[in-house]
C-alpha cells in the first residue's frame, strides 16, 4: 500500500470507521420491550390480513368468472378445487383472536379543560408536573413528572399495554369488562387485572406499588412477583417491603382526584416490616377466573357496594383456600369488616386465613389486621405490633 | 486503531437458529417471537451502523422483521439464517438511504445523536461527541447506499470481502470496488472539511 492511500486509511479511521465503530448502538431493555411489542403487532396485523382475502381480489375473480363465456372453460372452472388456505391460515394460529390495529389513545384531562387537549399516544409531564388521562372508560392515570407514558399497541384485543419512561404512573384499571393491563417499565412488566396502583421508574429500575387488590410483576429474568394490597416491589432489589406514606398518600390524591371523597388511607394501612415476596401465586384455580372475579371484586369497593364485593370476595376465598388470591381476598373482606367497625367479623374472617400464608409478604398485613380486629388500632398499639410470629 | 466489531451471531448458534426457523416456517409464532428475540439486538446494531441513528430506525427495524416473516416459507436453508436476516437487514437499509437520497432527508436531531453516545461524559465532551457524530453522517451521507452498506461492513465492522459480498448479494471484486471508492469520497470530504474540524 502506498504511504499516501495509507493515511487516507488512517484518517478515515480516526474520524469515520472509528467513531462508528465505538457508537453505542445497542438496545436497552425497554426498547427491546417497545420493539418486540411492535414488531407483535405488526406480524399481528400480517396474519389477519392473511385470513382475511382482499375485496379487490375476489371482485377481480369474479368478473374474470363473468368472462368465462365458453361452456367447457367454465365447466373446468367449476370442477376445479377451490385453493388451498395460505399455509398459515391452516396453522393453529387461525384460532387467534384479531388483534387492534392501532393502540388506544389516551385523552388528557387538566387545565386546559376537558377535551381541550387531543387524544394522543404519550403522555408527558415536565417536573413537578402531573398529567392526568384517560384511556376509554377503563384506566384512569395520574403521571407525576418528569416522566413519560405511551400506549402501546397489545397483542390481543382488549388487553392495554403502557409504557413508562420515568416517572411515577398512578393509575387505576377497570377490568370487569375482561383483559389486562400491562406496564413495562425498567426491569419490570406489571400486570393488573383490576385494581388501584402505582408504577414508579426510579435510577434503579422500577417500584411497583399496590393500594388496592393485587398485580404481578415480572423481572427482567422472567421471575414473576405477586404484589398485595399495601406493599410495593422494586426491581433493585426484588423485595416486596410496606407501602411507603408518600406512595400510599399519592395513590390516594390520585384516588380523590378522579372520584372524589374517598376516605384518606389510615397510616396504620401500612405494614412495617419488609417481607421476602413470594414466587407467582398457585392458585388452585385457573387464573383467569380468579382473575376476573377480582376485578368484579375490585369494582364493587370502588362503587362502595359492599355487599357485593363481600360475595365476590367470599367466593374467591372459598374457591382459591390457601391460593394468594383466596389470601388476599381474606384479607380485603377482613379491611371491609373493619371499615365497617365490625370486629367479630374480621376476626371471624381472619381466622379463615392458612397458617402459614402462602404469600409470606401478607404476613405483616394480616398481623396488623388481626391486631386491629382484636381492638387495639385506636391507640396507635397496631403501628408497633411484634409481627406475624407472635401476633398469630 | 480499536478492535474490529465481533461477529454477531456465533456459528454454535446456527443449530438453534435452524430448529426456531422450521417451526416458524410451519406457523408456530412462539418460535418466531423466540428468533426475532434472538437477533434484534444484531439487526438493531447494523441498521444503526448503516444508515445512523434516523428517527425511522424502529420502524425499518418493524419492517426487516416483518419481511422475514413473509419470507420465511421460502427460506430453504441453503444459507446460514443469520445470512439471510442480514441481507434483509442490507436490502432494507439501502432502499432507506436510496429514498433519502433522492428526497430531502431530515437533519439528525441532538436527541437521535445521544442515543449513540454512552452516559458518564461531560457536557462539553458531549457537545464535541455529538458534533463529531453530526460530521460523521453528513460524510456518509454522501456517499451511494451500495458503497455506504460496503464499507461499513468491511471498513466499520471489520467483515471480509467474501462475507460482505454475501451480504450484499454481490460478487468479492463488485464489493472491493465499492470499498475502495467508498473510501476515496470519503477522503475527499474529509480534504474539504476545515482543519480543526478533521
Amino acid at each position: 500500500m502506498k504511504a499516501a492511500d495509507r493515511d487516507r486509511d488512517d484518517r478515515i479511521e480516526t474520524h469515520i470507521a472509528g467513531p462508528l465503530r465505538d457508537a453505542h448502538v445497542e438496545l436497552d431493555q425497554l426498547h427491546r420491550a417497545r420493539l418486540g411489542s411492535a414488531i407483535e403487532a405488526a406480524l399481528d396485523r400480517e396474519d389477519q390480513a392473511r385470513r382475511t382475502p382482499a375485496p379487490g381480489r375476489s371482485r377481480r375473480w369474479l368478473a374474470g368468472g363473468s368472462l368465462a363465456l365458453a361452456a367447457a372453460a367454465a365447466v373446468l372452472v367449476w370442477r376445479r378445487a377451490p385453493p388451498p388456505p395460505p399455509p398459515v391460515a391452516a396453522a393453529p394460529l387461525v384460532a387467534r383472536a384479531p388483534a387492534p390495529v392501532a393502540p388506544p389513545l389516551l385523552v388528557p384531562h387538566g387545565q386546559a379543560g376537558e377535551g381541550g387537549l387531543p387524544p394522543t399516544t404519550s403522555l408527558v409531564a415536565l417536573a413537578g408536573e402531573k398529567a392526568r388521562a384517560t384511556i376509554g372508560a377503563r384506566v384512569r392515570l395520574t403521571l407525576v413528572g418528569p416522566g413519560r407514558v405511551s400506549v402501546l399497541a397489545a397483542a390481543q384485543p382488549g388487553d392495554l399495554e403502557l409504557l413508562l419512561e420515568g416517572g411515577r404512573l398512578l393509575a387505576d384499571y377497570d377490568g370487569r369488562a375482561g383483559g389486562t393491563l400491562r406496564v413495562r417499565s425498567p426491569g419490570a412488566v406489571t400486570t393488573v387485572v383490576g385494581t388501584l396502583f402505582a408504577v414508579e421508574v426510579t435510577p434503579f429500575g422500577s417500584r411497583v406499588a399496590v393500594a388496592h387488590g393485587r398485580v404481578r410483576t415480572q423481572d427482567a429474568s422472567g421471575r414473576q412477583w405477586q404484589v398485595g394490597a399495601g406493599t410495593n416491589w422494586s426491581s433493585a432489589d426484588e423485595r416486596v417491603s410496606p407501602l411507603p406514606r408518600d406512595l400510599a398518600l399519592a395513590l390516594h390524591e390520585h384516588e380523590v382526584s378522579w372520584t372524589g371523597n374517598v376516605p384518606a388511607p389510615a397510616p396504620t394501612e401500612t405494614p412495617r416490616r419488609p417481607a421476602h415476596a413470594p414466587p407467582a401465586a398457585r392458585a388452585s384455580q385457573p387464573a383467569e377466573d380468579l382473575d376476573a372475579l377480582y376485578a368484579r371484586a375490585e369494582s364493587a369497593m370502588r362503587g362502595r357496594d359492599n355487599g357485593e364485593a363481600r360475595r365476590l370476595l367470599d367466593m374467591i376465598a372459598r374457591r382459591d383456600p390457601g391460593g394468594a388470591a383466596g389470601e388476599v381476598a381474606l384479607l380485603d373482606l377482613a379491611r371491609l369488616a373493619l371499615a365497617q367497625g365490625d370486629r367479630a367479623t374480621a376476626r371471624q374472617v381472619l381466622a379463615r386465613l392458612p397458617a402459614p400464608l402462602h404469600d409470606p409478604a401478607l404476613e405483616e398485613t394480616a398481623a396488623h389486621l388481626r391486631c386491629r380486629a382484636a381492638g387495639d388500632a385506636d391507640d396507635g398499639s397496631c403501628q408497633g405490633h411484634a409481627g406475624p410470629a407472635q401476633a398469630r | 486503531m480499536t478492535a474490529p466489531v465481533p461477529r454477531l451471531v456465533r456459528a454454535s448458534d446456527a443449530a438453534e437458529d435452524a430448529r426456531l426457523v422450521a417451526a416458524a416456517a410451519s406457523g408456530d409464532r412462539q418460535a418466531f417471537a423466540d428468533l426475532y428475540r434472538r437477533h434484534l439486538g444484531a439487526v438493531y446494531a447494523r441498521l444503526t451502523r448503516v444508515v445512523g441513528p434516523v428517527a425511522e430506525r424502529d420502524d425499518l427495524v418493524q419492517h426487516i422483521f416483518l419481511d422475514v416473516y413473509r419470507a420465511l416459507p421460502r427460506f430453504r436453508g441453503d444459507a446460514a439464517f443469520t445470512t439471510f436476516l442480514h441481507r434483509i437487514v442490507l436490502n432494507v437499509a439501502c432502499e432507506h438511504l436510496e429514498r433519502h437520497r433522492r428526497g430531502r432527508s431530515e437533519p439528525l436531531d441532538d436527541r437521535q445523536l445521544e442515543t449513540l453516545m454512552t452516559a458518564g461524559a461531560s457536557p462539553e465532551q458531549q457537545a464535541r461527541h455529538r458534533q463529531d457524530l453530526r460530521r460523521l453522517f453528513d460524510r456518509l451521507d454522501g456517499l451511494s447506499a451500495k458503497r455506504r452498506a460496503a464499507f461499513v461492513l468491511v471498513a466499520v465492522e471489520g467483515m471480509s470481502l467474501d462475507e460482505a459480498a454475501a451480504l450484499l448479494g454481490a460478487n468479492v471484486p463488485a464489493v472491493k470496488q465499492r470499498v475502495l471508492e467508498a473510501r476515496r469520497e470519503l477522503a475527499k470530504a474529509l480534504d474539504r472539511e476545515p482543519k480543526e474540524s478533521t
